[in-house]
């Protein structure tokens, strides 16, 4: 911005940004760009992977059974054989039912110590193994440092980005006016610059929903942590009563199996067309349990409504996220949003394909810089393998934690092989003599891994 | 309808000269394409709306770059004037004050503006869901624009201007709002 500040050239509008502005916001895009680069692709990389968490699910354990739907007395079954096999442990403080659904037709029953799979009938199957698809999953929530930490760093990362497609805009005053020239076979820099642009300014909905939406889930530690503070006490239980509904006064007195079925039956008599996506039993076996329905409602963007229930499965409230305050509505959309689950398989491939493009224009942003400084006689050649040692680096070590998954087991040290891999790959580049080489070197790893991955699913099936 | 407005908009961008009527229709029928959507399907409806826009965006560009002729134009030598050049100082405190002042300072003033959003809503009879999600969503918002706001702001006299008034709006609110 000049001096004076914001300033709007002749004629107005984004391409009327006096020239000052417009290269104060190059700086900033820069700035913003360089300081995190790094893991800005780290997270829209596994983001884009985890769009199919579900999926990555069924194949890391094909052998689990599946079901399009389970009878309310089968599920009934599974958690009274759940609660009998922790007799004589420390009761669980929930247990989650995870219902069939189309992208996950599997039950499931997770409790403080155990998940494992039901079959249609309610008996035990197997242990659930996912520690792949976990492991992804806290990759992108928390880069897997401690959770307070990882989550607020990560919803920092996705303010940058609003940030970036921000002064992205303003730095290149044609950006609209170009937005369909895309100089493809361009080799001296123009191509690379037309790629991250366009890219840029066609996925610029996509980018801000998704970033605005994380960034909104991860720092809800730290405005959540302001609302308790400023007004409710501390409480921070309070901040989110009103919006997704407050949890019952604990009573740990002895108390009976919960109706599930019953429950279960109240839904489909009275909420046919809303699908049952989790229940969740609080305080189990206590006096003060009560049970929570999760229900899906199609064509919605709401992740699902929920309603409470006493053990004998009456019902005692709705929280009102389809049809309450439209902060309930817009809070209960957030996540979908952010995570694309809201339209099947066609949404999941759009998500998987604008977060490609997303974890491509981070890629590109840092090279398109180094591309620069090169022209300009400053070669860094380190840096540049440095980068490139993350851009293909971070894929070929994700691949490779995949791969000990199918080869180790659910027990696979993952994040060890996945931060391990990256930091010796990191660490070899400065060393390696022709970055051209080494470069196409993690691109033959990278599409080998992906093979073998898909042979080792071929083979497990 | 997303998909014609796309086609016309490219079209448009795509003439030498600037033709109104056709900018004027492209956009017309995006805006039409969602309102249509958000009315049949409310939010989930604008979404796919979007997501169709966008994709029929890629495809214009997938077949603009399949059909792109190989080419050596000048590239831009825009600086970005990240790093110093030969014989300039690094400015490293500079850059670390800016680091402080686009990072922890302007997310606090943010949150302060939440916060004081908050009271507003609340005190207009927005109901305490409103209010508390406002906050949550308003917050990065508000910090993403006060980021790039600083960052094109060359004198640090106007961007600690910039981050006070917020936080001492912000408190005043605040104090007003938790005052019974």
């Amino acid at each position: 911005m000049s001096r004076e500040g914001l300033r709007f050239g002749k004629g107005g509008g984004l391409k009327g940004f006096d020239k000052a502005t417009v290269r104060e916001a190059l700086s900033a895009h820069a700035a913003i760009g360089l300081l995190a680069g790094a893991l800005l692709y780290l997270v829209c990389l596994t983001g884009t992977i985890v769009v199919f968490y579900a999926e990555w699910q069924r194949i890391e354990q094909p052998a689990a059974p599946e079901m399009a739907d389970i009878a309310p007395q089968a599920v009934q079954r599974g958690v009274d054989a759940v609660l009998a096999s922790e007799k004589g442990k420390p009761l669980t403080t929930h247990l989650f039912v995870h219902m069939p659904v189309p992208d996950l037709p599997r039950t499931t029953i997770t409790t403080d110590s155990q998940a494992v799979h039901l079959r249609a009938d309610g008996s035990i199957a197997m242990p659930e193994e996912n520690a792949w698809s976990d492991f992804l999953l806290i990759l992108h929530y928390t880069l897997h440092l401690p959770s307070t930490f990882g989550m607020v760093l990560v919803a920092i990362l996705g303010v940058m980005i609003v940030a970036l497609a921000i002064s992205g805009v303003v730095a290149h005053p044609r950006i609209f006016r170009d937005a369909f020239r895309l100089r493809a076979r361009d080799t001296g820099g123009v191509g690379l610059a037309d790629w991250h642009n366009r890219l840029g300014v066609w996925t610029l909905p996509f980018v801000i929903a998704i970033a605005m939406t994380g960034a909104m889930i991860g720092l809800a530690l730290i405005t959540g942590y302001g609302l308790a503070t400023s007004f409710y006490k501390g409480d921070m239980e309070a901040v989110y009563a009103p919006i997704f509904g407050g949890e019952g006064k604990p009573d740990k007195a002895r108390g009976p199996t919960p109706d599930v079925s019953a429950v279960i039956r109240y839904m489909q008599a009275h909420h046919p067309g809303e699908r049952i996506g989790y229940i969740t039993l609080h305080d189990p076996l206590t006096a003060g349990q009560h049970v929570q329905i999760m229900t899906i409602h199609p064509n919605r963007l709401i992740f699902g409504e929920y309603y409470m229930f006493d053990a004998r499965g009456r019902l005692e409230s709705k929280a009102g996220l389809s049809d309450g305050a439209m902060g309930q509505q817009a809070a209960a959309s957030a996540y979908n949003l952010h995570f694309g689950n809201y339209g099947g398989l066609p949404v999941k491939v759009a998500y998987a394909l604008f977060g490609l493009a997303l974890s491509a224009m981070t890629a590109t942003g840092v090279s398109i810089w180094l591309a620069k400084r090169r022209r300009r006689g400053i070669d860094q050649p380190r840096l540049t393998r440095a980068w490139d040692a993350v851009v293909w680096g971070t894929p070929v070590a994700l691949i490779l934690t995949f791969l000990v998954r199918q080869w180790v087991g659910n027990g696979a040290p993952l994040i060890a092989t996945f931060w391990g891999s990256l930091a010796a790959i990191l660490l070899v580049s400065p060393f390696v003599g022709d970055g051209r080489r080494f470069a196409r070197a993690l691109q033959w790893l990278l599409g080998a891994g992906v093979a073998a991955g898909a042979m080792g699913f071929v083979a497990a099936l | 309808m997303a998909v014609v407005a796309v086609l016309l908009l490219r079209r448009a961008w795509g003439r030498a000269d600037r033709s109104l009527s056709l900018l004027g229709g492209a956009w017309g029928l995006m805006l039409l394409g969602l309102i249509a959507g958000g009315v049949g399907h409310g939010a989930w409806g604008v979404a796919m709306v979007s997501l169709a826009l966008m994709l029929s965006a890629f495809a214009c560009l997938a077949v603009a770059g399949w059909t792109a002729p190989p080419d050596k134009a000048r590239p831009s030598q825009r600086r970005a004037h990240m790093l110093p050049d030969e014989g300039e100082p690094l400015g490293l405190g500079r850059r670390v004050l800016t680091f402080i002042m686009t990072v922890p300072l302007a997310l606090i003033a943010s949150l302060a503006l939440g916060l004081a959003i908050r009271v507003l809503v609340a005190a207009s009879g927005g109901g305490e869901a409103n209010a508390n999600v406002a906050t949550l969503f308003l917050t990065p918002l508000l910090w993403s624009i006060l980021i790039v706001l600083l960052l094109l702001t060359a004198r640090r006299r106007t961007q600690w201007l910039m981050l006070g008034a917020p936080m001492l709006a912000g408190g005043l609110f605040i104090f007003a709002g938790m005052t019974p």
